[in-house]
């Protein structure tokens, strides 16, 4: 049971990345606060980090750095166009495996 | 937000010990997780303290972060950069192209202990023997070698490595070679002698085959075991 949760949230976890990113501009420490809020995920920033450079490298997601005063700069995570259209296949997916697995669940 | 050097050290610490666990990502990747989690670390202590942070405040902060070992495990499920591109085996593959020199030395062997009457031997086939000869037997140990490295190396990169039948075939091709040499010649002396039992040859190639398809399923079942 405890694999398949792992690999469930794993599989997830992109996809919510990519749904915080399309409510828009946001840097990585709210983009974890975001997700940690999110009950039955456990997800932590080594989960998210790693997440948000692959979107980045693949061209899903870019980065603008702002000064901040007495720190590092303050990294602003975007969605680029390909990650949007990325976005709106995954959920038109989502969308219908959820209706299969309900049919499913209801004996249909 | 102004910290001094030795908390500086310590965040710097801290991301050293995460970047040796992402060691699976390409270096764009690794520095970009870099950058935010230095990001990420000042913006908790900016969530926490209002003033200036004192070192148990940073380290307050980075025991509540996950520690540097659990980034080795959450880029397992994400292989990106170069850990993506699947490749064959090559040591699998090296192993597999010195398998045909160790047959060469039974080549440069057998001539050479059974003639009985003297050959000619021109000049570079005595060049030839010296210079494949070492190779050749080495052959079967290098290959024997890489063939198992091969399955490790497969079994290890989850996903990222395929040639597991050849790695298979590679690391066990001289170990039965020996034994099926050995079990014909146990096989020769021991009934060779028997008068009458035409068919015991034949019964002894079908338990020696039947012996090397033990080995070879045991071996590909543990090369494959789910670990």
């Amino acid at each position: 049971m405890r694999v398949w949760i792992t690999q469930l949230r794993k599989g997830l976890l992109e996809f919510l990345t990519l749904n915080i990113l399309n409510q828009g501009e946001t840097y990585g420490y709210e983009i974890v606060q975001k997700l940690k809020q999110l009950e039955g995920m456990d997800i932590t920033e080594s989960t998210v980090y790693p997440i948000l450079a692959r979107l980045k490298k693949d061209g899903y997601a870019q980065v603008r750095s702002q000064p901040s005063p007495g720190g590092p700069p303050r990294r602003y995570f975007n969605l680029t166009t390909k990650g949007k259209s990325r976005l709106v296949r995954m959920n038109h997916y989502w969308a219908s495996l959820n209706r299969s697995i309900n049919k499913i669940q209801k004996g249909g | 937000m102004k910290l001094t050097a030795a908390s500086e050290d310590r965040i710097n610490q801290y991301l050293n010990e995460v970047e040796i666990n992402l060691g699976s990502l390409s270096k764009v990747e690794q520095e970009e997780i870099l950058d935010n989690l230095r990001a990420h670390i000042y913006s908790e202590l900016e969530n926490r303290i209002s003033g200036p942070p004192k070192p148990e405040d940073i380290e307050s902060v980075l025991n509540d972060m996950d520690p540097p070992e659990s980034y080795a495990d959450s880029t397992e499920g994400y292989p990106a950069g170069r850990a993506m591109e699947k490749h064959a085996s090559r040591r699998t593959i090296i192993g597999a192209i010195i398998i045909p020199f160790g047959l060469f030395l039974m080549l440069l062997i057998i001539p050479l202990s059974t003639s009985t009457s003297p050959t000619p031997v021109s000049i570079w086939q005595t060049i030839l023997r010296f210079t494949l000869l070492p190779l050749s037997i080495l052959a079967p140990f290098a290959s024997t070698a890489l063939g198992l490295l091969g399955i490790s190396e497969i079994r290890n990169s989850k996903g990222g490595v395929y040639g597991m039948p050849l790695a298979v075939f590679v690391s066990l091709f001289y170990p039965i070679l020996v034994l099926d040499l050995i079990l014909f010649i146990i096989g020769w002396s021991v009934l060779g002698g028997i008068e009458g039992w035409d068919f015991i040859p034949l019964v002894w190639l079908i338990l020696v085959l039947v012996i090397d398809y033990f080995i070879i399923r045991t071996t590909w079942r543990a090369a494959n075991r789910v670990k």
